[in-house]
């Protein structure tokens, strides 16, 4: 018998509808991936209901709030700084930049380490 | 059908790559993508360019192009620092594709992509120049020894301190500042403060 491996589950908030599909497209080949447009909602409470693995935002209000859930349920979280043109992961009380301007390939890097470093082997 | 060649300056591969995704989907336009003025230099010349506000020196570089300046939460003096770079319209990067799409294919049309907000900013900072500029204007009467004492008056000097700064007598700056008053048209030292420190302000913004 083979065992099947399940992809992590990651959503996205977006707030810049041009950059949502590439997001989505850059993480697909490592998680299963659902993008929701978040203007002033409830993220936190999205989130909530949603329990995903792992999160991806691309806006700093959605990050703010993203991150008190991160930091509560101890997801990981990736923020997309569009504005700064960084990449920041979520560590502790604060952000790491990565080095680098966002690209595809280093959120997807970004988003895998921040995963696969939590996941007990 | 002649494609409209759009170029795409900006220093962010991801976003360049999410606007791309976008304008590709659409039949009658072509993107081309470039991080800096160096790349643009290599490409033939689009016929609108959409560039990152802090691309907007290059407005002039990219000769007949309509030029189309965007960011994130613009403000209003760089909205109307575009403008007058030569810039055909000002977008947030928060548009959706459907905006974006119908804003470039209107532009040939001479449609100058501005929305309500963006234009009220830019009317807002036009005002700010008119007024930065009346004060300036009201300030250049002032000799260079009365700028020196209005300039201690706005940190809310008294007359012997400022006296004893400037090495002249109290006297001579009681004179300074009645002339600071009536030249200024104003009745009080708080109120030729207060201009003062508007012109520093205004000098901020605009520096």
């Amino acid at each position: 018998m083979t065992s099947v491996a399940v992809k992590p589950f990651v959503v996205v908030l977006s707030h810049v509808p041009l950059v949502t599909d590439v997001i989505v497209d850059a993480l697909e080949e490592i998680a299963d991936v659902r993008a929701f447009t978040v203007q002033n909602g409830d993220t936190v409470g999205l989130l909530r209901s949603l329990r995903p693995d792992a999160i991806v935002v691309d806006g700093p209000e959605a990050a703010e709030s993203a991150a008190r859930y991160a930091r509560a349920a101890d997801v990981p979280l990736v923020f997309v700084a569009l504005r700064e043109r960084k990449l920041r992961v979520l560590e502790g009380d604060g952000w790491r930049d990565e080095v680098g301007r966002p690209s595809i390939e280093s959120l997807r890097n970004a988003l895998a380490q921040a995963i696969y470093r939590r996941t007990p082997a | 059908m002649r494609r409209t060649r759009v170029l795409l300056l900006d220093p962010l591969p991801l976003f360049r790559a999410g606007v791309r995704g976008h304008l590709v989907e659409e039949s009658d336009f072509e993107v081309v993508e470039a991080g800096s003025l160096e790349e643009v230099r290599r490409l033939e010349p689009p016929d609108i360019a959409l560039v990152d506000s802090a691309f907007v020196h290059a407005v002039e570089a990219l000769g007949d192009a309509c030029v189309v300046v965007w960011s994130f939460a613009p403000e209003s003096h760089e909205v109307l620092a575009a403008i007058q770079a030569g810039a055909d319209g000002y977008l947030h990067k928060e548009i959706s594709s459907h905006g974006l799409v119908r804003a470039l294919r209107a532009l040939p049309q001479g449609e100058a992509p501005l929305s309500r907000d963006l234009a009220a900013a830019m009317i807002e900072a036009l005002h700010g120049q008119e007024a930065h500029s009346q004060v300036q204007a009201r300030l250049a009467v002032l000799s260079a020894r009365e700028r020196e004492v209005l300039e201690l008056v706005a940190l809310g000097a008294r007359n012997a301190s400022i006296a004893e700064s400037l090495s002249i007598s109290e006297f001579t700056v009681k004179r300074h500042v009645q002339n600071i008053l009536g030249k200024l048209g104003v009745a009080s030292r708080s109120a030729a403060g207060a201009i003062y420190r508007s012109a520093l302000d205004e000098s901020a913004v605009t520096a």
